[in-house]
C-alpha cells in the first residue's frame, strides 16, 4: 500500500492570535487512513495554551495547495487544545474513511464568485492558533494511503 | 487493490424548477466490489438557506441505458438520508459501507409480464439523490468511491 507523508515546520510569532494553516499534500486519487501528528521534539511549550482544529475542505486564496497560499474555510472535524507547560508527540486525528481524489479542480461557477477559485475537493487541513506570548514551534505531519493498485 | 472512483459536478435548479432533484451513481464495474464511499462537496462553498436533501439508494433501474450520463434512474432501497443544512460548507462522506458487493455490469432479464421494473442493468447500483430545497440554484461535486475485489 502506498503511503503520502506531509511534514510543516510551523512558526508562531510569540503574539496572542498568531494563527496558521498547513496542508496535506494532494493527491490524484482516493486516500483513506488519514492521520495527523504534532510533535514540539523534546521542546516543552510555553505556559499557555496552543489552539488547534483539523478541518476539510475550504478553499485556497492562491494556487491550490501552495506552500505560498492561503486556506480559509472547510468543515471542522476536530478541535482542542495543547496546553503548555508541555511537551508534544501526538498523533492528534485519525479518520479511516475513504476520502475521494484531492486533486480534483474546481470549476468556477456562472457567476464567476472568486469563492470557487482553485481547488476543491477534500483537502486535510490543520490549523494552529498560539494563545501564548512566546514563540511556539511545532511540526505537523499528515500521512494517508492512497487507494491505488498495491 | 483497486479502486473506482466517480466524481460529477451537478448543479440544481432553485426549489421547484424542472432539475431541483438529480442522481448520481457509481459507474459500473464488471467484478465485485467493497468499501463504498459517497462524499460531497461545495468546493468551499455555504449553502443558500433551506440547504440540500440527500438520500443514498442501492438498486432501482434506469429509465434509458444502464448507467449513461443521459439515463435516469429512479426506484431503489434507501439506505440512509439527511440535510445538508444551509448557510455553511459541505465536505462530508454520507455514506461509508464496507460489505462486498456482486458485479454491477450484470444484466437483468425482463420481467415475464413485459414490467419495466427490472429494464436494463441490475445488480447493486449504488446512487445518491440530492434534491435542493433553497431558493437559490446548488451546485456540488459527488465522488462515489468503491474498490474492487480484484487479485491484488
Amino acid at each position: 500500500m502506498q503511503f503520502v507523508e506531509t511534514s510543516h515546520d510551523i512558526s508562531l510569532m510569540g503574539k496572542i492570535g498568531a494563527e496558521t494553516r498547513v496542508w496535506a499534500t494532494p493527491l490524484g486519487e482516493p486516500i483513506q487512513d488519514v492521520s495527523v501528528s504534532v510533535t514540539t521534539h523534546g521542546g516543552i511549550l510555553p505556559l499557555g495554551n496552543v489552539d488547534w482544529a483539523v478541518y476539510y475542505g475550504g478553499v485556497f486564496d492562491g494556487s491550490p495547495y501552495l506552500s505560498t497560499s492561503t486556506h480559509s474555510g472547510g468543515l471542522i472535524q476536530h478541535l482542542d487544545v495543547f496546553a503548555g507547560p508541555v511537551e508534544v508527540a501526538d498523533v492528534i486525528f485519525t479518520d479511516t474513511i475513504i476520502m475521494p481524489t484531492n486533486l480534483r479542480g474546481t470549476s468556477y461557477s456562472s457567476s464567476g464568485t472568486a469563492y470557487r477559485k482553485g481547488f476543491g475537493g477534500f483537502p486535510v487541513v490543520l490549523w494552529v492558533r498560539n494563545a501564548t506570548l512566546e514563540t511556539v514551534t511545532l511540526t505537523a505531519t499528515f500521512v494517508f494511503k492512497s487507494c491505488a493498485i498495491q | 487493490m483497486q479502486f473506482v472512483e466517480t466524481t460529477k459536478e451537478i448543479t440544481l435548479d432553485a426549489s421547484g424548477g424542472a432539475a431541483d432533484a438529480q442522481r448520481v451513481w457509481l459507474a459500473p464495474i464488471g467484478e465485485p466490489f467493497r468499501d463504498i464511499n459517497v462524499a460531497v462537496t461545495s468546493l468551499g462553498l455555504a449553502l443558500p438557506a433551506g440547504g440540500v436533501t440527500w438520500e443514498v439508494f442501492y438498486g432501482g433501474y434506469f429509465s434509458g441505458a444502464p448507467y449513461d450520463a443521459d439515463s435516469t434512474h429512479v426506484g431503489g432501497i434507501s439506505q440512509s438520508n439527511g440535510l445538508f443544512a444551509g448557510a455553511a460548507e459541505v465536505a462530508t462522506v454520507v455514506l461509508t459501507d464496507t460489505d462486498i458487493f456482486p458485479s454491477n455490469l450484470r444484466v437483468v432479464s425482463p420481467n415475464s409480464d413485459g414490467t419495466v421494473t427490472r429494464k436494463g442493468y441490475g445488480g447493486f447500483p449504488i446512487v445518491l439523490e440530492l434534491t435542493n430545497n433553497a431558493a437559490d440554484p446548488v451546485s456540488l461535486v459527488v465522488s462515489i468511491i468503491a474498490k474492487t475485489v480484484s487479485i491484488p
